[in-house]
């Protein structure tokens, strides 16, 4: 890495990323530049806090983010991952506490392409925020205890300012025997309702689940080794792929002999763009 | 190009006999990951500097990424896989959960077998002996403490038991 004036090929790298050197002292702050730190350094500084940020379409719907089984079973999805940050565990605490049920009966699925929502990359420090706060999962869960006080609401005919969110079901304030689970309000049926922006979370002098210690649901699974890493994911018919290293930052490729690995068992195809090489095969 | 000779090898891993025909220059690691899709032993740095392939070889903590599988013919392979489930976890993976001592977990085989494999020889190690043993296994999340706390717990009712 070198100090000073930024060098011909991490200009050349700023001005191919569509960043001016300006740009690029602005986000970063320091003057230490190289080929290989510019990149990096625009991939944290910029578009990595937008992916972060990102809300996909559909998100602004309940029912997108909360779904109650005729057993009372609150079902939730997120987009943002576990990746040893505890985020799986914090994210059902969030769940459990806003729809006022115990931890186990909330399931969470994380990061199904076909089933969550799209909430960009789960990379760091973003993740959290993402899913707390007032927004997103936490908003939905706040959203849909609401939603369940209201049709109890309707149901039994009491004001919902006499109802009470508690243990999955609503129960009547000052008459205790008198209360509805959640599987009787809407199990199987959908929310059909936007995020409620002013929807109520539970204050923290309430939470019992929030702020506790909940053991790591994944640990059995870490411990075992059947925890799934992305390293893992298998899919049918799956081909493999590996980048050949140059033996320096910007090497220019001079030659690729394909005659040489062709005849290898498995070998599918060796891809050249430019000064980049990569070869894909059946298995790893 | 190098003219690649198969050899066959016949081993045993968590229990189960395995027969293949391998490049001699193949890391045992490929085999587990790839060709029995198992999970425990994770690629890390690929020069045996982390520990996160770590198997157990004949009662040996081993790196399975610069191990060649052909080394190991008529071996005895456990990995995380063949300590426990997460229904019966073995009692050192049930310290670990007991201590909650992971956060990513990467490098859990690393830790759990190089320790089992350890106490296996010296059931009285002490904390110090302990620590030396685990020297060159990185936890990049700095669970460290933790980990320790569960394999003296491990420890200590593995001589009680």
């Amino acid at each position: 890495m070198s100090v000073g004036r930024p060098s011909p090929d991490a200009r050349r790298a700023l001005d191919a990323a569509g960043l001016s050197r300006r740009d690029f002292l602005r986000q970063t702050g320091a003057l230490i530049v190289s080929f290989s730190a510019a990149g990096v350094a625009m991939r944290f500084a910029g578009s990595d806090a937008a992916a972060q940020g990102m809300n996909g379409p559909g998100n602004g719907q309940l029912d997108a983010w909360i779904a109650i089984g005729a057993d009372g079973r609150v079902t939730a999805c997120t987009g943002k991952c576990e990746l040893g940050q505890g985020l799986f565990t914090a994210q059902m605490q969030l769940v459990a506490e806003e729809l006022c049920v115990p931890i186990d009966r909330v399931t969470l699925i994380q990061c199904d392409t076909a089933r969550t929502p799209d909430q960009g990359t789960t990379s760091g420090a973003q993740s959290h925020p993402a899913n707390f706060n007032q927004a997103n999962l936490a908003l939905a869960a706040a959203t849909a205890r609401e939603a369940l006080v209201r049709l109890a609401s309707q149901k039994l005919g009491v004001p919902a300012a006499d109802l009470v969110a508690e243990n999955g079901s609503v129960v009547v304030r000052n008459d205790r025997g008198r209360r509805i689970g959640y599987g009787d309000l809407i199990g199987g049926r959908t929310f059909d309702l936007p995020l409620d922006p002013g929807a109520r979370r539970r204050h923290p002098r309430e939470w019992t689940v929030l702020g506790t210690s909940v053991p790591r649901v994944e640990l059995p699974d870490l411990v075992t080794g059947r925890f799934e890493f992305v390293h893992n994911v298998r899919v049918p018919d799956m081909l493999h792929g590996a980048v050949v290293r140059p033996p320096r930052v910007g090497a220019v490729l001079e030659a690729v002999d394909e005659t040489s690995v062709r005849d290898i068992p498995g070998f599918v195809r060796v891809v050249v763009r430019g000064s980049f090489v990569g070869v894909v095969a059946e298995s790893a | 190009m190098r003219k690649i000779r198969l050899m066959r090898i016949a081993l045993t891993v968590n229990g189960r006999a395995v027969a293949r025909d391998v490049d001699p220059e193949m890391p045992l690691l490929y085999l587990l990951s790839d060709d029995l899709a198992l999970r425990g032993p994770k690629f890390g740095c690929g020069l045996g500097q982390c520990g996160s392939c770590t198997v157990i070889a004949n009662g040996r903590a081993i790196r399975s990424c610069i191990t060649p599988a052909a080394s190991l013919d008529g071996a005895e392979i456990v990995t995380l896989e063949g300590l426990g489930t997460p229904e019966a976890p073995h009692p050192i993976q049930q310290a670990f959960i007991d201590e909650q001592a992971a956060q990513c977990g990467f490098c859990l085989s690393g830790v759990i077998l190089t320790a089992k494999a350890f106490l296996d020889q010296k059931p009285d190690a002490t904390d110090d002996e302990i620590r030396e043993a685990l020297a060159g296994v990185l936890c990049r999340c700095g669970v460290n403490a933790r980990m320790l706390r569960a394999v003296r717990r491990y420890a200590d009712a593995r001589r009680r038991a």
